[in-house]
């Protein structure tokens, strides 16, 4: 309790112009790891460029807890490409493999639709199961990007996260005292 | 603990004027900082030189403005989707991205300054002051101060400025030299680490009163 009330004392000493100095700082810094995100999703073309995988469905290829680094760009997706993708309604993504593709040249103005089944490696059964009843192919709307790298476990913090999220609360908001506090 | 007791209560009382202040006697910068703070003080309450809060501001300012350009680029996007405001472009998904883009370049233009205004115009100054009410020998002050790594010497730097914005015609520059004043920290500081205030508000004092006192800068022949 002897750091907390350090920290009160702190925050009673300082004046308003001197507390909104340090909270702008700290509210800059956070700004500014967004923005880094903000450049990747526009450089990347995804909207999600990093993701973790979360279950072992393309074991031995990805295990729970690798990062993944996506692309969404101009090429197109290929059969055998390791894609993420959204299931409408559903935000959880999902990193599954294209096993079949079927393109449909479109009319004049519409240009091709490509039709696009996936399956995890270490699935006995395709994704039929996991789309929408009725649904027998996810496009090119639904993928957030093929995978163009990955980093093995360094997301199991974000799987602990995700499993208790009181962590994610509890660290933030400490680390929040700390910077509004320090003497810089 | 009597002792102890005494002490709290004596604190309580000066608390208003003489606050105990106790930096982190092994880190340097703490030390430097925490002195920052204690000269500031002297010089705007006990030499009485009114702050000059503009760089402060401009800081506040810039950064500010910084920040407001991550929410803005998060939240103004669907907007812009749910009521077809188009930006730039006529197709809603380049408009978006051309937004965001913006977004970003304004965040980098605001950071940049706030940079090259810390780095150019503040340096090392810790204080900025308007003229003193009355004052017939001295404009506003800059106080810097610089105590290098691992070494004990403090030295504080006065220079005269001409305070921004519309003071700035009432006042007139003086022509006095930077005058600088070393002193070692251990002469300020008690073996508990604790700042003697008293020593550092006499010797800062002396300092500014002897910076006011000092002559102009001798013309030289054009």
């Amino acid at each position: 309790m002897g750091l907390f009330g350090e920290i009160v004392d702190e925050l009673r000493g300082m004046s308003i112009r001197q507390f909104v100095s340090q909270v702008l700082g700290l509210a800059l810094i956070v700004s500014s790891a967004f923005m880094i995100w903000k450049c990747l999703i526009l450089a990347t073309g995804s909207e999600s460029p990093v993701v973790v995988v979360l279950s072992g469905s393309m074991e031995p290829a990805f295990e729970r807890g690798d990062i993944l680094f996506l692309y969404n760009g101009e090429k197109e997706v290929g059969t055998g490409d390791i894609v993420v993708f959204n299931l409408p309604g559903r935000d959880i993504p999902i990193v599954h493999r294209v096993l079949r593709m079927h393109k449909k040249s479109g009319e004049f103005d519409e240009g091709q639709q490509i039709d696009i089944l996936t399956k995890g490696d270490n699935n006995y059964n395709d994704d039929r199961v996991l789309y929408d009843p009725g649904v027998d192919w996810i496009h090119e709307e639904n993928l957030l990007g093929r995978a163009v790298g990955y980093l093995p476990h360094a997301g199991m913090a974000t799987i602990y996260m995700n499993d208790y999220p009181m962590i994610k609360f509890l660290l933030i908001g400490f680390l929040g005292l700390l910077v509004v506090t320090s003497k810089d | 603990m009597a002792e102890g007791e005494k002490g709290e209560g004596a604190e309580v009382v000066e608390d208003k004027v003489e606050k105990k202040v106790l930096p982190n006697k092994w880190d340097m910068g703490s030390v430097k900082h925490t002195l920052d703070e204690v000269i500031a003080d002297v010089v705007t309450r006990d030499c009485e030189y009114p702050e000059d809060f503009t760089a402060s501001n401009v800081r506040n300012v810039l950064s500010l403005l910084a920040c407001l350009m991550a929410p803005a680029s998060h939240f103004v996007p669907p907007y812009m989707e749910k009521n077809e405001v188009y930006f730039l472009s006529s197709e809603m998904k380049t408009s978006k991205n051309l937004f965001v883009l913006a977004c970003v370049v304004v965040f980098g233009v605001n950071f940049l300054a706030l940079l090259a205004f810390q780095f150019m115009y503040e340096r090392e100054a810790i204080l900025f002051t308007r003229q003193k009410e009355g004052s017939y020998s001295t404009s506003g002050l800059r106080v810097s101060t610089v105590m290098n790594r691992f070494d004990d010497v403090y030295k504080i730097t006065l220079e005269e400025r001409k305070a921004g914005g519309n003071t700035g015609s009432k006042e007139k520059l003086f022509g006095k030299d930077p005058m600088t004043f070393e002193k070692s920290v251990t002469k300020w500081i008690d073996e508990d680490g604790v700042i003697v205030q008293d020593v550092v508000a006499s010797d800062v004092a002396k300092f500014v009163r002897a910076f006011e006192k000092s002559a102009y800068k001798s013309k030289k022949s054009k």
